[in-house]
């Protein structure tokens, strides 16, 4: 991709209009948002189930190195609620499985 | 407002330097996927969302799978008009001008320190606004010198470059686990993901194994009222 991508400029400020819109949006539509239960649950569960989504395939691409470094990340960040905690604990097994096992 | 600002700025600190940390492993990775320093930068400005840009950033290819980024960058920021939703109080009796300039720096960070202040505190938009500035620095700084570094990395494979945006989500996945309720919900969105992960080419299985996941847990919650 060249230095001055026009295409991905685009793209980025795109992305950033949306971003933009939904914290504006919300804060704009407050008191309706919270009316409408269905809705307002099906949102607080996305950023979840999203993740989710995103990790479990990889994870299981990867096999079983990928969920035994998965499993303590999740354990550890849980316990800890610190992301590096677990992004160590996690990192250090899937590298110690390509390198050493 | 000017003393606000710098309350909310110095509060901010803390929470600062894990956010740089996070960035530099966004700036790693973005430099590996062949994302340059400016589209970076303008990644940082227009967006600013830590989630959404390691998104943009691992869906990156050429050609660009634009409609699938915005989809994907949508989906994960949907969380922001609860966000949004829940600073109502914080800007009671501001003109809609005033909301529209403050809100742009909302991270999930500033707005966690924002609330839990908000509680015991008289304090004003600004105070948001400066902790939004204060990561904004924190921020560029770490992912422009991870993306500086990262080019000093010879084998990505060997240390495992690839799966880090995979364990980050992963620990990041447990701050918003609920226990019981989540169960079922994960569950369905795990293994629809994979499903379409096989089915459909693309990235598209994030998004589709996202929104099942979450209709089970709305449906779940819709029938718990009921009772």
């Amino acid at each position: 991709m060249n230095n001055f991508d026009l295409f991905a400029i685009f793209l980025i400020l795109c992305a950033g209009i949306i971003t933009y819109l939904l914290r504006f949006g919300g804060l704009m539509i407050g008191d309706i948002l919270s009316k409408h239960s269905f809705i307002e649950n099906l949102i607080k569960a996305l950023p979840g189930t999203i993740l989710v989504s995103f990790v479990v395939p990889s994870i299981l691409v990867e096999g079983y190195p990928g969920i035994l470094s998965a499993i303590p990340t999740a354990i550890v960040a849980k316990k800890t609620n610190n992301i590096f905690v677990a992004l160590i604990v996690g990192l250090s097994i899937i590298i110690a499985f390509r390198n050493f096992l | 407002m000017k003393a606000n600002f710098i309350k909310g700025f110095y509060a901010n600190i803390p929470v600062g330097f894990s956010v740089m940390a996070y960035g530099l492993v966004l700036g790693i990775l973005a430099g590996n996927k062949g994302v340059t320093f400016f589209e970076l930068i303008l990644m940082n400005l227009a967006t600013f969302a830590g989630s959404a840009e390691f998104l943009m950033v691992e869906l990156w290819n050429d050609p660009l799978p634009f409609v699938q980024i915005l989809i994907a960058v949508f989906a994960v920021n949907l969380r922001y008009l609860l966000v949004g939703a829940s600073l109502t109080p914080l800007f009671k009796g501001r003109s809609v001008i005033h909301k529209a300039t403050m809100m742009h720096l909302v991270a999930d960070e500033n707005w966690a320190v924002t609330m839990s202040r908000l509680k015991n505190e008289k304090i004003t938009p600004y105070f948001l606004f400066g902790g939004g500035i204060c990561l904004l620095i924190f921020w560029t700084i770490g992912t422009l010198s991870g993306h500086q570094f990262g080019a000093l990395i010879s084998n990505p494979y060997s240390l495992a470059l690839d799966f880090v945006i995979i364990i980050i989500f992963t620990g990041l996945a447990m701050s918003f686990y609920e226990g019981k309720s989540s169960i079922l919900p994960w569950v369905v969105a795990g293994a629809m993901a994979y499903l379409f992960f096989i089915l459909i080419p693309g990235k598209w299985y994030i998004v589709l194994g996202g929104l099942s996941g979450s209709l089970v847990y709305a449906y779940q919650k819709s029938q718990e009222a009921k009772k």
